[in-house]
């Protein structure tokens, strides 16, 4: 056992997991600091929640290794889970159970919990106390959740796809409570989420992945400096995509079409010059724009 | 189709079987006869022998019976058509998905109506005149297809008419069905015109409600405020350990259910019959009514608390494993809610048989049971201890969460009854019990030795991977041997015979779970860290 406090809070090496035939995670390695907002984004499929659910302890690795503040949330499920925080995707919340009751029972295994923080936590979400969890719509379902995950100040809150379904108002709720959560010294937050503007947003570090693959993991602000949006001119109009060495993506027609590239910048406007095109403008590429280059990179 | 394997499988093999028995199905009287086939059995044969006599013959008397009404019971279940919701753990959910289809709502409910009405029919008739079965009296079931009708029409209306009410509807339904297995026998063909259409009536607006989301917004609040106070124990305003939190947890999700159904079914039916007793003056029950309910009663928290604990479905599992606790504090909480619910069921029991007792002549059931004070005392004693049991000794099998796993308690009922017939068949042929029973002390120690090493090495384990506190290993381990002391004390009250003390003494052993509690965290694990 660790006796001082690692300087991650999340390590995961060579992590690989299958169901079936389905290889869910293929070797996966991050790291998260302490302290920061991690951001893991991913298609439908792409083994975000089988790598979350690691995190917790819920699965087993076939190969690798996960360690939480240390330790291996198989071997030590409490020690992990009582510094964690976690909001599932599925709100699996007991629907018999109401608020007030739900609140009481959490409360009675984390020695920090904040009653008064908790409460100001309830009256802000606008949860009845006296309601019962089956009567809760989807987003006031993902604020109980939210609220139990945060009343005790975990030093480590998962938050799986927390924004998932929900209306404008209460991801913004959410999002606010992430950044709250960073205010306090030491605290990380780490989440998994569709949504590339919320991500772009708050998160610190990101990690990519695709079929069970992290393909890029980094500062968010490294990630952008790193990819560049190219648009390219052509002479002639292009009937289909024009083949551009280098380029994650490449989407357009006729004469402009507007390229993803990796890095790989010089290479990518060489190629461009090759095939009879020209950069005639150049741009740090969005979030949203790199997940679908690279989406689109893994497809092929 | 099950059910007409059964149908199908009794045909076939029921009348072989009496035969090889030599029972008469034809006899009037069929208990008698198996009272007369017990008494007529030496009393020096050895008493597992005698007792597995016995059970045969009861199973060829009550057998058709009881599978009947199980399986006209479940036609009734069918055709009204509702199932577990996954989600919300409503056991009786119309799948709304139905509405969806391009149907009307008349069709739907001609459908469900008619096609029960043929399906009781069909399968009463095949019941009756298929099989050569003998006619025991319990509920008078032969004598009537039309109230089994009836008693389908209105589980119809009431499962739809209810079904914004779960748990009222539970209620409302378990009394019309026992309400229906008490008067069966007298309901006739004039009150059908009444009570079909009635019925009918109802569950067609019950079902055109349903389908247009009416009633939804009515709760039973105000009215049954304090009874839901009851039911639902609201807990302190803060739980100090987190043990009597989890405690809590168990008991709210899972046992405090089927224990307040336990106390409802005992109390209920008597409390009724009570009533109606002093307003109608009705005459005191027969005396096979007697029995019937003094069985129904005492077997009723047994059955429930199996039936609790074979199910494999426990909700709210996903939200449990990521709680900051060890598998042996998730474990102890369900041992501590079972022995709780069989406290309190036990509690509504024992009422039950004291407003028996004003409902007919208790006292000769009594007598009938044992003539001794202190083996009518060890018996029920002795039911409390299984009634615990069997709710918490299939948990190593519930808890991993597979679904074939979770059929062994099932496949062990079914072994236990194979092996009572074969032992049956086995002494038809004679010759083998004396060397069997020389050798039976020896191969019950044996089981003894294989238990406690298998305890060992499954406490061994749990501790080594920080699945158990000690203090919890410690705790039910004297728990243990208080509970076999105190069974081993039962067993001193009814006096067996001398060479029967020491089988019956490592069975007591063999009775009480402890490898099989041990096994429950790393049963927990498999699930929990899958």
């Amino acid at each position: 056992m660790n006796t001082s406090a690692p300087p991650c809070a999340v390590e995961v090496t060579g992590l690989s997991r299958t169901f079936g035939s389905k290889l869910a995670l293929n070797h996966v390695s991050l790291q998260v600091r302490r302290g920061r907002v991690f951001g893991l984004v991913g298609a439908n499929g792409a083994g975000k929640t089988t790598l979350i659910q690691h995190l917790l302890g819920r699965l087993k690795p076939e190969s690798g290794l996960v360690r939480v503040f240390g330790f291996d949330p198989v071997e030590d499920p409490v020690a992990v889970l009582s510094r964690t925080g976690y909001l599932s995707e599925n709100r699996d919340l007991p629907a018999w159970m109401r608020v007030d009751e739900l609140l009481r029972y959490t409360a009675a295994f984390y020695p920090k919990w904040d009653m008064a923080y908790a409460e100001a936590l309830r009256q802000q979400f606008g949860l009845d106390p006296r309601a019962k969890i089956r009567t809760l719509s989807r987003g006031e379902n993902a604020k109980a959740g939210l609220l139990i995950a945060l009343a005790y100040r975990p030093e480590l809150l998962l938050l799986d796809e927390p924004s998932s379904g929900l209306d404008p108002v209460v991801r913004r709720d959410i999002l606010e409570a992430i950044i709250r959560t960073v205010a306090d010294e030491g605290r990380t937050v780490f989440f998994s989420s569709h949504l590339l503007e919320e991500v772009e947003r708050v998160a610190d570090d990101i990690a990519m992945m695709f079929n069970g693959q992290v393909v890029l993991t980094g500062t968010l602000d490294d990630v952008k400096e790193s990819h560049h949006r190219l648009i390219l001119r052509f002479d002639a109009p292009q009937i289909s995509p024009p083949k551009v060495t280098g380029v994650l993506s490449i989407t357009g027609s006729g004469q402009e079409w507007t390229a993803i590239c990796n890095g790989k910048r010089e290479e990518a406007m060489a190629a461009a010059a090759r095939v009879g095109g020209r950069v005639v403008a150049e741009e740090s590429a969005s979030l949203d724009e790199i997940f679908v280059a690279w989406a689109g990179a893994k497809t092929e | 189709m099950g059910i007409a394997g059964l149908v199908l499988a009794f045909t076939v093999v029921y009348p072989k079987l009496c035969a090889l028995a030599g029972f008469d199905p034809n006899n009037p009287d069929p208990l008698e006869e198996v009272a007369k086939s017990s008494a007529l059995q030496s009393a020096a044969e050895p008493s597992l022998l005698r007792i597995g006599q016995v059970l045969s013959m009861l199973f060829l008397a009550c057998g058709p019976a009881v599978t009947m009404f199980l399986t006209l019971l479940c036609v009734v279940w069918m055709f009204t058509y509702t199932e577990l919701d996954q989600r919300t753990k409503d056991p009786m959910r119309f799948p709304g998905r139905i509405f969806t289809l391009p149907v009307s709502t008349s069709f739907l409910f001609w459908w469900l109506f008619l096609g029960g009405l043929a399906a009781m029919m069909v399968f009463y008739a095949s019941w009756v005149y298929l099989i050569p079965q003998p006619r025991i009296k319990i509920f008078g079931m032969h004598q009537n297809c039309f109230g089994w009708m009836a008693l389908m029409v209105l589980a119809q209306a009431i499962a739809w008419t209810l079904a914004a009410w779960p748990g009222t509807r539970m209620l409302i339904l378990m009394a019309t069905v026992f309400y229906f297995l008490g008067c069966i026998d007298s309901f006739n063909f004039f009150e059908c015109p009444i009570v079909l259409p009635l019925g009918a009536a109802l569950a067609f607006a019950g079902l055109q409600k349903m389908r247009h989301g009416q009633w939804q917004g009515l709760t039973w609040k105000w009215p049954l405020a304090v009874l839901a106070a009851c039911t639902e124990w609201q807990g302190p305003k803060r739980f100090a350990p987190p043990a009597q939190a989890q405690v809590w947890f168990e008991w709210r999700r899972f046992a405090g259910t089927f224990c307040f159904i336990t106390v409802a079914m005992a109390l209920v039916p008597g409390v009724i019959r009570l009533l109606a007793r002093i307003v109608f003056s009705l005459e005191p029950l027969s005396g096979d009514m007697m029995d019937g309910f003094t069985v129904f009663l005492v077997f009723l928290p047994l059955f429930i608390h199996f039936c609790v604990g074979a199910s494999p479905a426990r909700s709210d599992q996903s939200f449990l494993m990521v709680r900051p606790l060890t598998n042996g504090e998730m474990v102890m909480p369900m041992l501590k809610t079972a022995a709780i619910s069989t406290a309190i069921s036990w509690v509504a029991v024992l009422m039950a048989l004291a407003v028996l007792n004003l409902l007919g002549d208790f006292h000769k059931v009594a007598q009938g049971v044992s003539p001794l004070p202190a083996v009518r005392v060890a018996i029920v004693l002795g039911l409390i201890f299984l009634t615990w049991r069997v709710a918490v000794v299939n948990l190593c099998f519930m808890l991993p969460g597979n679904r074939w796993i979770a059929t062994m308690p099932v496949l062990l009922i079914i072994a236990l009854g194979a092996g009572i017939v074969v032992f049956y068949q086995l002494e038809q042929y004679g010759g083998y019990w004396h060397p069997l029973s020389r050798i039976l002390p020896g191969l019950l120690l044996f089981l003894v030795a294989v238990k406690f090493l298998l305890a060992f090495l499954s406490f061994r384990v749990s501790l080594q991977r920080r699945l158990f506190a000690p203090n919890d290993v410690v705790n039910y381990l004297t728990i243990w041997v208080v509970l076999v002391a105190a069974l081993l004390g039962t067993l001193a009250l009814i006096h067996p015979a001398r060479e029967s003390v020491f089988p019956l003494s490592l069975g007591v052993i063999l009775l009480v779970p402890l490898a099989r509690i041990g096994f429950c965290p790393i049963a927990l694990a498999c699930y929990r860290h899958s």
